[in-house]
């Protein structure tokens, strides 16, 4: 290669190559996804504050602490009818976007699935579940980043297969030895990955089987997780 | 027009919030796979900055910068995607890629490995700059503002990742020219 250009050239060629269309299927699982998530609302400071004495800051901040105690307090359940804002948003009064042809039904949340330090359970509120777009939602009380895989248990295999594996993967942490991957026995459905703290929406379409989720706590930038853990086994029928 | 979609999403919106996810989606997807370089990782990728996107956009001052906002977030998105990659790495696999359209012939078979493999060998900081510069056509102050890194900081990384694929082609070079020194002698 002689010259930058040439550089720039190749590189450009090769960056132009590849998939260049979202799939509507990520797009439906991402506006799935934003319906059932609130808006993060920002409460402002204004700017004044930071010129205001130390006395008077304090008079500010008891201020705003007792109006969020009163707005928290309102919004209370069964206090619904003392006008708490909705934080659903209310649709515009000429919708003029239509939806797109492809758009699934909304999941069915079947339950949900906590991560902790210490464990992964989940609990099923929906029981038996049915086949069909499903959804768990997963929520990290962990202190690291982690992740949550979805396996469905292929013909001859059983929950009691997917647990040995996480216990063998285990193992192997604790030997510091490198994992040996995805259970054999097992199809990988889909995968989140979640910050701690952050709450997220497993979603998949469900047919009849059973299914296990291994959560993965604790990945780092390089070299092993954590620890593992199967959680289930989530029954689907027809 | 994205102004004025960015406002009512701002406010809630959600018919609003879908629209300018449609508008963004095949870009961000584009972006998001030139760094990741997996289909899969780079849906998820999307996907996430999608919901963050909605979930954070109240916190967006200027709806004017909501494109550069998008394009940090889906970096960040990616940079996460490249960590759970390695959870389960003794089993990734390397999709093959569905390429509708190949640029032209302007690249041998050999040299598109070789920048496959060099790029492959970069940190995902390196790639995000790299795809900026070379794919979305950015100057690398555009780039600083996008994603909230010092100017330096992507002359680096660009610089790095520029030396790293450089040296992979180079090195494939050689390699023919002693092949053909070989068939000579």
């Amino acid at each position: 290669m002689s010259t930058n250009r040439d550089f720039d050239r190749i590189a450009g060629a090769w960056l132009a190559e590849g998939p260049s269309e979202l799939a509507d299927r990520v797009l439906d699982a991402a506006l799935d996804e934003v319906h059932l998530t609130h808006q993060r609302r920002r409460i402002s400071v204004p700017w004044r504050y930071d010129r205001m004495s130390l006395p008077i800051r304090l008079a500010a901040a008891v201020v705003v602490g007792v109006l969020a105690v009163s707005v928290i307090y309102l919004n209370l359940p069964g206090r619904s009818d003392v006008g708490g804002q909705d934080p659903t948003p209310s649709p515009p009064a000429t919708p003029t976007i239509q939806p797109t042809p492809t758009a699934k039904p909304t999941p069915l949340t079947i339950g949900s699935l906590a991560l902790t330090d210490a464990a992964c359970t989940v609990d099923l509120t929906v029981i038996p579940v049915r086949g069909g777009r499903l959804a768990i939602v997963v929520e990290s009380r962990a202190s690291t980043f982690s992740g949550v895989d979805l396996f469905k248990i292929r013909g001859g295999f059983t929950f009691a297969d997917i647990e040995a594996h996480v216990d063998q993967e285990n193992d192997r942490l604790a030997r510091g030895e490198t994992y040996v991957g995805f259970p054999a026995g097992a199809t990988s459905i889909t995968q989140l990955s979640i910050e701690p703290g952050e709450s997220r929406l497993l979603q998949w379409d469900a047919s009849a089987g059973t299914y296990a989720a291994i959560c993965v706590r604790g990945i780092p930038v390089t070299g092993n997780p954590l620890a593992y853990y199967a959680v289930g086994p989530i029954e689907v029928a027809p | 027009m994205q102004v004025a979609l960015v406002e009512r999403a701002r406010a809630g919106d959600e018919e609003a919030f879908a629209s300018l996810a449609r508008g963004a989606g095949d870009r961000l997807l584009a972006i998001a796979f030139r760094i990741l370089r997996d289909l899969g990782h780079a849906e998820d990728a999307v996907q996430q900055t999608l919901v963050l996107a909605w979930r954070e956009l109240p916190g967006l001052r200027d709806a004017e910068r909501f494109d550069g906002w998008l394009h940090r977030l889906l970096v960040n998105a990616c940079y996460r995607e490249a960590r759970r990659g390695r959870r389960w790495a003794a089993v990734v696999r390397v999709l093959p890629v569905d390429q509708p359209e190949r640029s032209d012939d302007y690249l041998s078979v050999v040299e598109r490995d070789q920048l496959e493999r060099g790029f492959r060998r970069l940190p995902t900081e390196q790639r995000a700059v790299f795809v900026f510069h070379h794919h979305l056509g950015l100057t690398l102050p555009e780039i600083a503002d996008q994603l909230g890194i010092p100017l330096g900081t992507v002359k680096s990384r660009l610089h790095y990742a520029t030396n790293t694929l450089r040296a992979a082609l180079e090195a494939d070079l050689r390699s023919s020219t002693d092949t053909s020194r070989e068939r000579l002698a």
